[in-house]
Protein backbone atom coordinates (compact mmCIF):
# COMPACT_ATOMS: atom_id res chain seq x y z
CA UNK A 1 0.00 0.00 0.00
CA UNK A 2 0.93 3.58 -0.70
CA UNK A 3 4.39 3.70 -3.05
CA UNK A 4 6.39 3.56 0.10
CA UNK A 5 7.62 0.15 -1.25
CA UNK A 6 11.56 1.24 -2.75
CA UNK A 7 13.53 -1.62 -4.65
CA UNK A 8 15.98 -1.67 -1.91
CA UNK A 9 13.03 -2.25 0.43
CA UNK A 10 11.72 -4.85 -2.00
CA UNK A 11 14.15 -6.20 -2.94
CA UNK A 12 15.56 -6.78 0.99
CA UNK A 13 11.91 -7.80 1.65
CA UNK A 14 12.29 -10.73 -1.00
CA UNK A 15 15.25 -11.91 0.34
CA UNK A 16 13.47 -12.45 3.85
CA UNK A 17 10.66 -14.28 1.77
CA UNK A 18 13.35 -16.73 0.03
CA UNK A 19 15.01 -17.39 3.03
CA UNK A 20 11.87 -17.88 5.02
CA UNK A 21 10.56 -20.48 2.41
CA UNK A 22 13.90 -22.50 2.84
CA UNK A 23 13.56 -22.49 6.53
CA UNK A 24 10.71 -24.64 6.46
CA UNK A 25 6.57 -24.23 6.67
CA UNK A 26 6.05 -20.19 6.83
CA UNK A 27 9.17 -19.85 7.18
CA UNK A 28 11.14 -20.24 10.70
CA UNK A 29 11.74 -22.26 13.52
CA UNK A 30 11.03 -21.44 16.05
CA UNK A 31 14.74 -20.63 17.66
CA UNK A 32 15.67 -18.57 13.99
CA UNK A 33 12.32 -16.78 15.15
CA UNK A 34 13.58 -15.85 18.36
CA UNK A 35 16.46 -14.37 16.84
CA UNK A 36 14.60 -12.26 14.40
CA UNK A 37 13.53 -8.30 14.76
CA UNK A 38 11.23 -6.56 13.35
CA UNK A 39 9.98 -2.62 14.00
CA UNK A 40 6.69 -1.16 13.08
CA UNK A 41 5.37 1.95 13.84
CA UNK A 42 2.00 2.35 15.03
CA UNK A 43 -0.13 5.53 13.80
CA UNK A 44 -3.59 6.75 14.04
CA UNK A 45 -6.19 9.58 13.67
CA UNK A 46 -3.95 11.99 11.59
CA UNK A 47 -7.79 13.99 10.25
CA UNK A 48 -6.03 15.41 8.06
CA UNK A 49 -8.02 18.82 6.73
CA UNK A 50 -9.48 19.12 9.96
CA UNK A 51 -10.00 23.18 10.75
CA UNK A 52 -11.55 23.96 14.53
CA UNK A 53 -9.91 24.08 18.30
CA UNK A 54 -9.26 20.37 18.68
CA UNK A 55 -6.38 21.04 16.55
CA UNK A 56 -5.18 24.41 15.31
CA UNK A 57 -2.83 22.99 13.07
CA UNK A 58 -3.51 19.07 12.58
CA UNK A 59 -1.10 18.94 9.33
CA UNK A 60 1.79 20.50 11.73
CA UNK A 61 1.23 18.19 14.01
CA UNK A 62 1.75 14.86 11.60
CA UNK A 63 4.28 16.39 10.17
CA UNK A 64 6.32 16.60 13.92
CA UNK A 65 5.26 13.13 14.35
CA UNK A 66 6.61 11.62 10.92
CA UNK A 67 9.86 13.68 11.91
CA UNK A 68 10.49 11.56 15.00
CA UNK A 69 9.71 8.67 12.83
CA UNK A 70 12.13 9.72 10.58
CA UNK A 71 14.48 10.07 13.36
CA UNK A 72 14.51 6.39 15.18
CA UNK A 73 16.85 4.28 15.26
CA UNK A 74 16.73 1.12 13.84
CA UNK A 75 14.89 2.81 11.49
CA UNK A 76 11.21 1.02 11.13
CA UNK A 77 10.55 -1.37 8.48
CA UNK A 78 6.83 -0.72 8.46
CA UNK A 79 4.46 1.71 9.19
CA UNK A 80 0.54 0.80 10.23
CA UNK A 81 -1.68 3.31 10.07
CA UNK A 82 -4.68 3.09 12.10
CA UNK A 83 -7.23 4.87 10.16
CA UNK A 84 -9.25 8.52 9.97
CA UNK A 85 -6.22 9.63 7.51
CA UNK A 86 -8.29 12.68 6.68
CA UNK A 87 -11.25 14.57 8.13
CA UNK A 88 -14.58 13.41 6.58
CA UNK A 89 -15.88 16.22 3.98
CA UNK A 90 -18.59 15.83 1.61
CA UNK A 91 -16.72 17.51 -1.33
CA UNK A 92 -15.13 14.45 -3.70
CA UNK A 93 -12.34 17.41 -4.74
CA UNK A 94 -11.77 17.61 -1.57
CA UNK A 95 -11.57 14.18 0.15
CA UNK A 96 -9.50 13.18 -2.88
CA UNK A 97 -6.64 16.22 -1.99
CA UNK A 98 -6.67 15.02 1.33
CA UNK A 99 -6.03 11.81 0.56
CA UNK A 100 -3.00 12.77 -1.66
CA UNK A 101 -1.43 15.00 0.54
CA UNK A 102 -1.02 12.40 3.33
CA UNK A 103 -0.15 9.76 0.75
CA UNK A 104 2.29 12.04 -0.35
CA UNK A 105 3.65 12.58 3.23
CA UNK A 106 3.69 9.09 4.34
CA UNK A 107 5.76 8.12 0.87
CA UNK A 108 8.17 10.81 1.55
CA UNK A 109 9.37 8.74 4.42
CA UNK A 110 10.43 6.01 2.01
CA UNK A 111 9.14 3.48 5.09
CA UNK A 112 6.84 0.91 3.68
CA UNK A 113 2.82 1.36 5.12
CA UNK A 114 -0.41 -0.05 5.12
CA UNK A 115 -3.55 1.49 6.29
CA UNK A 116 -6.74 0.43 6.79
CA UNK A 117 -10.16 3.38 6.99
CA UNK A 118 -11.57 5.06 9.69
CA UNK A 119 -14.96 6.33 9.24
CA UNK A 120 -13.91 9.56 8.69
CA UNK A 121 -12.14 8.11 5.36
CA UNK A 122 -15.30 6.32 3.97
CA UNK A 123 -17.68 9.11 4.77
CA UNK A 124 -19.59 9.93 1.59
CA UNK A 125 -18.50 7.44 -0.43
CA UNK A 126 -18.29 4.02 1.89
CA UNK A 127 -14.27 3.86 1.23
CA UNK A 128 -14.13 4.06 -2.41
CA UNK A 129 -11.56 6.85 -2.86
CA UNK A 130 -10.11 4.84 -0.12
CA UNK A 131 -9.47 2.06 -1.91
CA UNK A 132 -8.60 4.35 -5.17
CA UNK A 133 -5.55 6.27 -3.04
CA UNK A 134 -4.74 4.29 -0.54
CA UNK A 135 -5.74 0.62 -0.85
CA UNK A 136 -8.34 -2.03 -0.34
CA UNK A 137 -10.24 -2.03 2.61
CA UNK A 138 -9.30 -5.44 3.99
CA UNK A 139 -6.07 -7.39 3.30
CA UNK A 140 -3.56 -9.76 4.58
CA UNK A 141 0.40 -8.72 3.99
CA UNK A 142 3.25 -10.63 5.38
CA UNK A 143 6.33 -8.72 5.77
CA UNK A 144 9.39 -10.22 7.75
CA UNK A 145 7.86 -12.79 9.71
CA UNK A 146 4.65 -11.12 10.65
CA UNK A 147 1.27 -11.72 9.48
CA UNK A 148 -0.89 -8.42 8.43
CA UNK A 149 -4.33 -8.35 8.12
CA UNK A 150 -6.13 -5.13 7.63
CA UNK A 151 -9.96 -5.28 8.64
CA UNK A 152 -12.28 -2.79 7.61
CA UNK A 153 -15.02 -1.84 10.91
CA UNK A 154 -16.52 1.24 9.91
CA UNK A 155 -17.30 1.76 5.89
CA UNK A 156 -20.42 -0.42 6.39
CA UNK A 157 -21.53 0.91 9.93
CA UNK A 158 -19.25 -0.82 13.14
CA UNK A 159 -19.27 -4.09 11.98
CA UNK A 160 -17.73 -6.21 9.88
CA UNK A 161 -19.31 -7.53 6.62
CA UNK A 162 -20.21 -11.20 6.83
CA UNK A 163 -18.31 -11.79 3.69
CA UNK A 164 -15.39 -10.19 4.92
CA UNK A 165 -15.56 -12.17 8.12
CA UNK A 166 -15.30 -15.42 5.64
CA UNK A 167 -12.33 -13.94 3.64
CA UNK A 168 -10.46 -13.37 7.50
CA UNK A 169 -11.51 -16.90 8.17
CA UNK A 170 -10.08 -18.72 5.12
CA UNK A 171 -7.00 -16.61 5.51
CA UNK A 172 -6.04 -16.98 8.95
CA UNK A 173 -6.72 -21.18 8.21
CA UNK A 174 -4.46 -21.05 5.29
CA UNK A 175 -1.30 -20.03 8.56
CA UNK A 176 0.41 -22.43 10.88
CA UNK A 177 -0.77 -22.03 14.66
CA UNK A 178 2.80 -20.50 15.24
CA UNK A 179 2.48 -17.18 12.78
CA UNK A 180 2.62 -13.79 14.18
CA UNK A 181 -0.27 -12.29 13.39
CA UNK A 182 -1.19 -8.55 13.79
CA UNK A 183 -4.86 -7.59 13.20
CA UNK A 184 -5.25 -3.82 12.57
CA UNK A 185 -8.81 -2.22 12.83
CA UNK A 186 -9.90 1.47 13.15
CA UNK A 187 -12.30 0.72 16.26
CA UNK A 188 -11.72 -2.22 18.92
CA UNK A 189 -13.15 -5.25 17.77
CA UNK A 190 -13.91 -5.53 21.46
CA UNK A 191 -16.58 -3.44 23.40
CA UNK A 192 -14.40 -0.72 24.77
CA UNK A 193 -17.06 1.93 25.26
CA UNK A 194 -20.60 1.63 23.22
CA UNK A 195 -22.59 4.71 23.77
CA UNK A 196 -19.75 6.51 22.02
CA UNK A 197 -19.20 3.38 19.71
CA UNK A 198 -16.04 2.14 20.53
CA UNK A 199 -16.68 -1.08 19.68
CA UNK A 200 -17.52 -3.53 16.46
CA UNK A 201 -20.95 -4.74 16.57
CA UNK A 202 -19.54 -8.39 15.63
CA UNK A 203 -15.71 -8.16 16.26
CA UNK A 204 -16.07 -11.44 18.65
CA UNK A 205 -16.19 -13.19 15.32
CA UNK A 206 -12.23 -12.47 14.86
CA UNK A 207 -11.30 -13.51 18.38
CA UNK A 208 -13.19 -16.62 17.76
CA UNK A 209 -11.23 -17.40 14.59
CA UNK A 210 -7.98 -15.91 16.11
CA UNK A 211 -8.59 -18.49 18.82
CA UNK A 212 -5.53 -21.15 18.22
CA UNK A 213 -2.92 -18.57 17.32
CA UNK A 214 -0.70 -17.95 20.56
CA UNK A 215 1.41 -14.85 18.69
CA UNK A 216 -1.28 -12.28 18.24
CA UNK A 217 -2.13 -8.95 18.84
CA UNK A 218 -4.53 -6.33 17.73
CA UNK A 219 -3.84 -2.69 17.03
CA UNK A 220 -7.04 -0.01 16.84
CA UNK A 221 -7.31 3.71 17.13
CA UNK A 222 -10.52 6.02 16.52
CA UNK A 223 -10.34 6.68 20.92
CA UNK A 224 -7.39 8.86 20.47
CA UNK A 225 -5.54 7.20 23.77
CA UNK A 226 -3.61 4.63 25.08
CA UNK A 227 -5.28 2.04 25.69
CA UNK A 228 -3.73 -1.82 26.16
CA UNK A 229 -6.53 -4.13 27.05
CA UNK A 230 -5.90 -7.60 27.03
CA UNK A 231 -9.27 -9.25 25.72
CA UNK A 232 -8.71 -12.67 23.70
CA UNK A 233 -5.39 -11.46 23.31
CA UNK A 234 -3.55 -7.79 23.44
CA UNK A 235 -5.51 -4.89 22.46
CA UNK A 236 -3.59 -1.93 22.22
CA UNK A 237 -4.46 1.66 20.59
CA UNK A 238 -2.32 4.03 18.98
CA UNK A 239 -1.71 7.59 19.28
CA UNK A 240 -3.94 10.16 17.96
CA UNK A 241 -2.08 12.95 16.09
CA UNK A 242 -4.77 15.02 15.38
CA UNK A 243 -6.17 15.36 19.09
CA UNK A 244 -6.52 13.55 22.52
CA UNK A 245 -10.12 12.52 23.63
CA UNK A 246 -10.91 12.11 27.40
CA UNK A 247 -11.41 8.33 28.99
CA UNK A 248 -14.76 6.94 29.00
CA UNK A 249 -17.23 7.56 31.62
CA UNK A 250 -19.63 9.48 32.27
CA UNK A 251 -22.55 8.94 30.12
CA UNK A 252 -21.70 12.51 28.04
CA UNK A 253 -21.59 13.35 24.42
CA UNK A 254 -17.98 12.24 22.99
CA UNK A 255 -15.88 15.68 23.09
CA UNK A 256 -12.47 16.23 22.13
CA UNK A 257 -10.25 18.84 24.53
CA UNK A 258 -9.82 21.90 23.16
CA UNK A 259 -6.29 22.50 21.89
CA UNK A 260 -4.21 24.77 24.69
CA UNK A 261 -2.45 27.36 23.41
CA UNK A 262 0.75 26.49 25.99
CA UNK A 263 0.47 22.60 25.22
CA UNK A 264 -0.47 22.14 21.50
CA UNK A 265 1.17 18.47 21.02
CA UNK A 266 -0.32 17.27 24.50
CA UNK A 267 -1.36 13.18 24.29
CA UNK A 268 -0.03 13.16 20.33
CA UNK A 269 2.20 10.84 19.20
CA UNK A 270 2.67 7.06 18.13
CA UNK A 271 3.64 3.87 19.23
CA UNK A 272 6.59 1.43 18.24
CA UNK A 273 6.29 -2.21 18.01
CA UNK A 274 9.50 -3.88 18.44
CA UNK A 275 9.53 -7.78 17.73
CA UNK A 276 12.69 -8.96 19.38
CA UNK A 277 13.18 -11.96 20.93
CA UNK A 278 10.24 -13.84 20.46
CA UNK A 279 7.91 -11.05 21.79
CA UNK A 280 6.60 -7.26 21.14
CA UNK A 281 7.82 -4.51 23.07
CA UNK A 282 5.96 -1.51 22.37
CA UNK A 283 7.00 1.90 24.17
CA UNK A 284 5.14 5.14 23.53
CA UNK A 285 6.50 7.83 22.24
CA UNK A 286 4.30 11.15 22.84
CA UNK A 287 5.25 14.99 21.30
CA UNK A 288 4.13 15.39 24.58
CA UNK A 289 2.97 13.35 27.65
CA UNK A 290 -0.71 13.95 28.07
CA UNK A 291 -2.09 15.22 31.65
CA UNK A 292 -4.75 12.36 32.13
CA UNK A 293 -2.60 9.26 32.03
CA UNK A 294 -3.37 5.84 29.92
CA UNK A 295 -6.64 4.10 29.92
CA UNK A 296 -7.54 1.51 32.05
CA UNK A 297 -10.96 -0.08 31.43
CA UNK B 1 -45.42 -78.41 23.52
CA UNK B 2 -49.32 -77.48 23.40
CA UNK B 3 -48.46 -74.88 26.56
CA UNK B 4 -45.60 -73.52 24.94
CA UNK B 5 -47.60 -72.05 21.76
CA UNK B 6 -50.58 -70.99 24.29
CA UNK B 7 -47.85 -68.80 25.88
CA UNK B 8 -47.03 -67.06 22.44
CA UNK B 9 -49.94 -64.94 22.07
CA UNK B 10 -49.73 -63.69 25.63
CA UNK B 11 -46.04 -62.66 25.46
CA UNK B 12 -46.80 -60.66 22.12
CA UNK B 13 -49.95 -58.91 24.21
CA UNK B 14 -47.85 -58.18 27.21
CA UNK B 15 -44.93 -56.42 25.24
CA UNK B 16 -46.85 -54.84 22.35
CA UNK B 17 -47.28 -51.40 24.28
CA UNK B 18 -42.96 -51.55 23.60
CA UNK B 19 -42.54 -52.57 19.86
CA UNK B 20 -41.47 -48.84 18.10
CA UNK B 21 -44.65 -47.31 16.26
CA UNK B 22 -43.60 -45.36 13.18
CA UNK B 23 -42.43 -42.01 14.38
CA UNK B 24 -45.16 -38.91 13.57
CA UNK B 25 -42.66 -36.34 12.09
CA UNK B 26 -41.99 -33.81 15.23
CA UNK B 27 -42.21 -30.17 14.00
CA UNK B 28 -39.18 -28.00 14.23
CA UNK B 29 -39.50 -25.70 17.14
CA UNK B 30 -40.52 -22.15 16.39
CA UNK B 31 -38.25 -19.73 17.24
CA UNK B 32 -39.33 -17.21 19.90
CA UNK B 33 -40.95 -14.47 18.35
CA UNK B 34 -39.68 -11.15 18.52
CA UNK B 35 -39.59 -8.82 22.05
CA UNK B 36 -39.38 -5.36 23.06
CA UNK B 37 -37.33 -6.51 25.66
CA UNK B 38 -34.57 -8.05 23.04
CA UNK B 39 -35.41 -4.79 21.04
CA UNK B 40 -34.55 -3.05 24.06
CA UNK B 41 -31.39 -5.02 24.10
CA UNK B 42 -30.28 -4.62 20.45
CA UNK B 43 -31.19 -0.96 21.22
CA UNK B 44 -28.56 -0.28 23.15
CA UNK B 45 -25.51 -1.95 21.63
CA UNK B 46 -26.72 -1.15 17.69
CA UNK B 47 -28.38 2.24 17.85
CA UNK B 48 -28.27 4.20 21.39
CA UNK B 49 -24.77 6.32 20.77
CA UNK B 50 -26.05 7.49 17.68
CA UNK B 51 -30.05 8.23 18.24
CA UNK B 52 -29.18 8.87 22.15
CA UNK B 53 -30.55 6.52 25.28
CA UNK B 54 -34.27 7.82 24.87
CA UNK B 55 -34.08 7.93 20.78
CA UNK B 56 -34.73 11.83 21.38
CA UNK B 57 -31.69 12.79 18.89
CA UNK B 58 -29.66 13.53 22.32
CA UNK B 59 -26.75 11.45 20.99
CA UNK B 60 -23.61 10.41 22.98
CA UNK B 61 -21.72 11.08 19.12
CA UNK B 62 -21.80 12.78 16.07
CA UNK B 63 -21.55 11.43 12.50
CA UNK B 64 -18.42 11.74 11.00
CA UNK B 65 -20.17 15.44 9.04
CA UNK B 66 -20.58 16.68 13.04
CA UNK B 67 -24.91 16.57 12.58
CA UNK B 68 -26.80 13.87 15.18
CA UNK B 69 -28.85 11.69 13.81
CA UNK B 70 -32.22 11.87 13.61
CA UNK B 71 -34.71 11.26 16.78
CA UNK B 72 -36.83 8.20 16.58
CA UNK B 73 -39.35 9.31 19.25
CA UNK B 74 -41.57 11.27 17.25
CA UNK B 75 -41.82 9.20 14.24
CA UNK B 76 -44.81 10.05 12.30
CA UNK B 77 -47.96 8.00 9.92
CA UNK B 78 -46.42 5.22 8.73
CA UNK B 79 -43.26 5.96 9.83
CA UNK B 80 -43.33 4.04 13.01
CA UNK B 81 -45.44 1.56 12.10
CA UNK B 82 -43.25 -1.96 12.50
CA UNK B 83 -43.15 -3.12 8.56
CA UNK B 84 -41.60 0.22 7.87
CA UNK B 85 -39.32 0.46 10.88
CA UNK B 86 -38.08 -3.23 9.82
CA UNK B 87 -37.31 -1.82 6.31
CA UNK B 88 -35.45 0.94 6.76
CA UNK B 89 -33.11 -1.00 9.92
CA UNK B 90 -32.70 -4.19 7.87
CA UNK B 91 -31.97 -1.91 4.70
CA UNK B 92 -30.56 1.16 6.21
CA UNK B 93 -30.25 5.07 5.28
CA UNK B 94 -28.05 7.85 4.80
CA UNK B 95 -25.26 6.73 7.17
CA UNK B 96 -27.12 4.04 9.17
CA UNK B 97 -25.88 1.16 7.92
CA UNK B 98 -27.89 -2.18 7.29
CA UNK B 99 -28.22 -3.69 9.98
CA UNK B 100 -29.69 -6.79 8.36
CA UNK B 101 -26.15 -8.03 7.52
CA UNK B 102 -25.34 -8.62 11.09
CA UNK B 103 -28.77 -9.10 12.69
CA UNK B 104 -30.94 -12.28 11.99
CA UNK B 105 -34.81 -10.93 10.99
CA UNK B 106 -36.25 -11.87 14.01
CA UNK B 107 -33.58 -9.22 15.67
CA UNK B 108 -34.97 -6.57 13.17
CA UNK B 109 -38.40 -7.27 14.28
CA UNK B 110 -38.09 -7.20 18.04
CA UNK B 111 -35.58 -4.17 17.62
CA UNK B 112 -39.08 -2.66 15.38
CA UNK B 113 -41.51 -2.96 18.18
CA UNK B 114 -38.99 -1.23 20.65
CA UNK B 115 -38.41 1.69 18.23
CA UNK B 116 -42.00 2.01 17.17
CA UNK B 117 -42.93 1.71 21.76
CA UNK B 118 -40.59 4.98 22.15
CA UNK B 119 -43.67 6.56 20.13
CA UNK B 120 -46.51 7.15 22.16
CA UNK B 121 -49.00 7.02 19.84
CA UNK B 122 -47.51 4.19 17.67
CA UNK B 123 -50.53 1.82 16.15
CA UNK B 124 -50.75 -1.77 17.79
CA UNK B 125 -48.87 -4.06 15.66
CA UNK B 126 -50.68 -7.64 15.33
CA UNK B 127 -47.60 -9.22 12.90
CA UNK B 128 -47.71 -12.26 15.39
CA UNK B 129 -51.48 -12.64 15.57
CA UNK B 130 -51.33 -14.58 12.11
CA UNK B 131 -48.42 -16.59 10.79
CA UNK B 132 -45.41 -14.41 11.57
CA UNK B 133 -44.35 -14.36 7.89
CA UNK B 134 -48.08 -12.42 7.06
CA UNK B 135 -46.68 -9.03 8.31
CA UNK B 136 -42.63 -9.35 7.67
CA UNK B 137 -41.73 -7.45 4.58
CA UNK B 138 -40.72 -8.94 1.45
CA UNK B 139 -37.09 -8.25 1.31
CA UNK B 140 -36.52 -10.40 4.99
CA UNK B 141 -39.15 -13.37 3.57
Amino acid sequence: MGTGWTRRELMRGSAVALFAGFMGPWGISRRARAAERFRAVHLSDFHWGYRGPWNRHPEASLRAVLERVRGLSPRPDLMLVTGDLIQATPESSQRRERFQQVKSLLDSLAIPWVAVPGEHDTFGDGGAMFEELIGPRYYHRTVGPIHIFGLDNVSRGPLLEPRQVSWFRREIQALSRDSIILVLTHAPLFSLFIPWNWYTYNGTAIYHIMRPYAAKQFLFGHIHQACDREYEGMNRSGLPTAWPLPEPGPLVRLEPWPQGATHPEMGLGFRVLDWQGGRFEEPLVYLEPPVVQEVTP
Amino acid sequence: MMRSWAMWPLLVLLFWPLHPSPRKPVPAPLPPPPTVQEGARLYHRACLSCHGPRGNGEAFVLMPNGQAAPRLDQLQGTAKTVPHLMQVIGEGRGLMPAWRTVMTPREIQSLALYVASLNPASPAWHGWAGHPRHSTPASFR
